[in-house]
C-alpha cells in the first residue's frame, strides 16, 4: 500500500505529538524526584533541570529521622493492605450470591445497590452517620465505609456470570460440596483475573484516599500518608509540620542541607513510588477491569 | 425474559425449601445489603435535615423542621451565582476540552503502526491516573512556582509570561488550570474505552472502502467516528449528569484563599459551611440541590441519548 505524502507527513506529526504528550506526561515526576535527591540549599539556586546537580539523601533523611511521616506511611501500607483484603472477600461473596438466580430477593438487592451509583446523601449526612458510628479517629473509618462499591459488585458479577460455567458449580454441588465450598474452592481460584481488578482496584482507592484521614480524624498521629500530605502542600512550607518536630529549622536554612521544599519533594516521592512499584500489574489488570465493567448485559 | 426461563426451568421450588437450600449466600447478601443500607440510604434519609434547623441535642428527628429556608438562604445568597458560574464554567470548559482529548488521543493512537510506540504511549499515560489528586496539586505547587519549578521560567525566556508570575493564586488562571490538569490526569486513561471501541469496528467494513478508494482521512470520518458514536453519546451522558459536581477533590486541592472567586464551587461551598463551619443543615440543603440537579440532567440526557442513537446508561 503505497501513502501519500500528506499521511507521511501526519503520520510523521503524529509521533512527534505523541511523543511530546509523553514528555509532558512523564516530567513532572522525574522533576520532583529530581528535587528530592538535590541538596534543598542548591535547588533553591534555580536552574535544575534533568538531572541533581547537588546528589544527597539530606531531605529522606529529615523524612526518617522523625516518626511523623514514616508512621503516616505505615497507616497507609496497613489500611490498603487491610481495606483491599476485606473488600476483595466481601465484594467476591456478595457478587456471588447475586448471581444465583432464584436467591430470595435478588432482583431487589440488585436494584438497592444499582441506585446508590446515581444518587447519594451527600457528605455532612454521611459525616453525620460516622460520627454516630463512633467512628471518628477510630481507625475502622478507613475501612468499614470502604469495603463495597456498587460499580465493582456489578462488573465482578458480570464476570461470574459470564465466565464460570454452570456445569463446574454443578458438578462439585453433585459431590455434596456446600455453597461456601464451591464459592472458595472453585470460583474464587478460577477468577483470579477480576480478583487482581478489585484488589488493586481498591488497593489504588485506599492508598490514595486522602478525605477520610482528613474530615473523619482530628488526631494527627492516625492519618495516612495522603492527608499528611495535603496539609504539608496546603501551608505551603513543610517547615512547620515537619521541622519544627524534628527540631531542624528549614526556613532558614544555610549553604547547604535540606529545605521545606525539597523535603516537600522527598514527600510526595514517597508517596508515589509504591504507585509505581505496582504499575505494572496496574496496567494490565485495570484495562482489563474497565472493559469488563462497560459490557452491558 | 431470561430470566423468566430461568426460573421456570428451576420451577421456583417453596420459599422455605429455597431458604435451606441457599441459607449461607442468603446470609452473605442480607449482610451486604444491609451495609448498602447503612452506608447508601441512611445518609439519603439523613439529608432530611436539609429541611430542618439541626440541633444535636434533638437529633435528626427531633429537631424542629425549616421549610425550605435553607434553600431559599442559598439562593439568595450574594455568593450564588458566583459558585453557579464558577461550578458551570468550570465543567463546560472540560466539557468543551477535556472530554474531547481522550477521543483525539485514541483516533491518533489507532493511527500509530508500530504496536511497540503504541505501547509506550499508553504506558506513559496511564500514570497520572492511578496517582492521587494530592501528588496531582503539588506536582503543580512544584513545577508551577517560579522559583521551585521550571515551567515558568522556560516560558518567561520565551517572552511569554512575567517571571513573578504566581499562576496558582492568580483567579484568573484557575478555570484554566483545572482543565489543563484534568487533561493531563485522565487523557490516556480516558482513551482505553474508545480505544476499544475503535478495536472493536469490523474490519471488512475499512478493506471494502480501501477498495472503494477511501483514504485514512476518510476512513476515520466515515467509519471510525460513526461506529464509536454510541460509546462516546454514553461517556456524554454521564459527563453531563457530573456538571453541576465540578471534581471536589481537585478543586479543593488546588484551590487556596487567594482564588476563592474563581474556585469556589457546589461541592467546596458545602465543604466550608458544612465541614469547616458546622451549619449541617444548610450544607446539607445546598448538596441535595446539586443532587437533585445531577439526577434531572442524567435522566434528561440519557433519554436524549436513548431517543437520538438508542444508547442508554441503564
Amino acid at each position: 500500500m503505497r501513502k501519500s505524502s500528506g499521511e507521511r507527513l501526519f503520520a510523521a506529526l503524529n509521533i512527534a505529538f505523541l511523543a511530546a504528550l509523553v514528555i509532558v506526561t512523564i516530567y513532572p515526576f522525574w522533576y520532583v524526584l529530581v528535587y528530592s535527591l538535590n541538596d534543598g540549599s542548591n535547588s533553591r539556586l534555580g536552574g535544575l533541570w534533568l538531572w541533581p546537580r547537588r546528589f544527597s539523601w539530606g531531605n529522606f533523611r529529615v523524612i526518617f529521622s522523625d516518626m511523623t511521616i514514616p508512621r503516616a506511611f505505615a497507616i497507609s501500607v496497613g489500611k490498603t493492605a487491610v481495606g483491599s483484603a476485606l473488600s476483595v472477600l466481601f465484594t467476591a461473596l456478595y457478587a456471588y450470591a447475586l448471581t444465583k438466580r432464584d436467591l430470595i430477593g435478588r432482583r431487589f438487592m440488585i436494584g438497592l445497590v444499582t441506585f446508590t451509583m446515581y444518587f447519594s446523601g451527600g457528605i455532612i449526612p454521611y459525616f453525620l452517620l460516622m460520627r454516630d458510628l463512633k467512628l471518628l479517629n477510630n481507625y475502622l473509618v478507613y475501612i468499614i465505609p470502604a469495603l463495597l462499591s456498587a460499580f465493582l459488585l456489578i462488573i465482578v458479577r458480570t464476570y461470574f456470570e459470564s465466565n464460570i460455567p454452570p456445569s463446574l458449580e454443578e458438578s462439585a454441588k453433585l459431590d455434596g460440596a456446600s455453597d461456601l465450598q464451591v464459592f472458595f474452592h472453585i470460583v474464587f481460584p478460577v477468577s483470579m483475573p477480576i480478583i487482581a481488578v478489585v484488589a488493586l482496584f481498591t488497593g489504588v482507592n485506599q492508598w490514595n484516599d486522602w478525605y477520610s484521614g482528613y474530615i473523619f480524624m482530628t488526631k494527627q498521629e492516625m492519618v495516612p500518608l495522603q492527608t499528611i500530605l495535603v496539609k504539608i502542600i496546603n501551608q505551603a512550607t513543610a517547615s512547620d509540620m515537619i521541622g519544627s518536630q524534628t527540631g531542624l529549622d528549614l526556613s532558614q536554612s544555610g549553604p547547604v542541607g535540606p529545605t521545606a521544599e525539597s523535603v516537600r519533594a522527598a514527600t510526595m516521592v514517597v508517596a508515589i513510588v509504591p504507585i509505581v512499584l505496582v504499575y505494572p500489574f496496574l496496567q494490565r489488570y485495570f484495562v482489563s477491569g474497565i472493559l469488563v465493567g462497560s459490557i452491558k448485559e | 425474559m431470561a430470566d423468566l426461563k430461568v426460573s421456570a426451568r428451576i420451577g421456583r421450588a417453596p420459599l422455605g425449601k429455597r431458604f435451606r437450600a441457599q441459607r449461607s449466600l442468603f446470609f452473605i447478601a442480607v449482610v451486604g445489603t444491609l451495609w448498602f443500607v447503612l452506608f447508601g440510604y441512611y445518609p439519603m434519609w439523613g439529608s432530611i435535615i436539609a429541611f430542618k434547623n439541626f440541633d444535636f441535642a434533638l437529633g435528626i428527628i427531633g429537631s424542629p423542621w425549616a421549610g425550605l429556608d435553607h434553600f431559599r438562604e442559598f439562593f439568595r445568597d450574594s455568593d450564588f451565582w458566583i459558585i453557579m458560574r464558577n461550578t458551570l464554567c468550570i465543567s463546560l470548559l472540560k466539557l468543551a476540552f477535556a472530554f474531547p482529548a481522550p477521543i483525539i488521543l485514541a483516533l491518533l493512537l489507532n493511527e500509530l503502526t508500530s504496536t511497540g510506540y503504541k505501547k509506550l504511549v499508553q504506558t506513559v499515560t496511564y500514570l497520572p491516573h492511578f496517582v492521587s489528586w494530592v501528588i496531582v496539586a503539588g506536582l503543580c505547587y512544584q513545577l508551577l512556582s517560579p522559583s521551585l519549578g521550571p515551567v515558568i521560567p522556560f516560558l518567561a525566556k520565551l517572552g511569554l509570561v512575567d517571571p513573578n508570575l504566581l499562576i496558582l493564586v492568580e483567579p484568573r488562571y484557575f478555570w484554566g488550570v483545572a482543565v489543563v490538569t484534568d487533561i493531563w490526569k485522565e487523557v490516556g486513561w480516558n482513551a482505553v474505552i474508545y480505544l476499544a471501541a475503535i478495536t472493536a469496528v469490523d474490519p471488512t467494513l475499512f478493506e471494502a472502502a480501501k477498495i472503494d478508494g477511501a483514504g485514512r482521512w476518510r476512513q476515520v470520518w466515515s467509519i471510525t467516528l460513526p461506529c464509536i458514536v454510541p460509546t462516546v453519546v454514553v461517556m456524554l451522558t454521564l459527563t453531563i449528569g457530573n456538571l453541576f459536581q465540578a471534581n471536589f477533590d481537585q478543586i479543593w486541592l488546588l484551590r487556596n484563599d487567594a482564588i476563592v472567586p474563581t474556585a469556589e464551587v457546589i461541592d467546596t461551598h458545602v465543604f466550608v459551611q458544612g465541614i469547616r463551619l458546622g451549619r449541617y443543615d444548610y450544607a446539607t440543603a445546598v448538596g441535595l440541590f446539586k443532587s437533585f440537579v445531577s439526577v434531572a440532567l442524567l435522566v434528561g440526557a440519557n433519554s436524549v441519548s436513548r431517543r437520538l442513537v438508542r444508547a442508554s446508561i441503564w
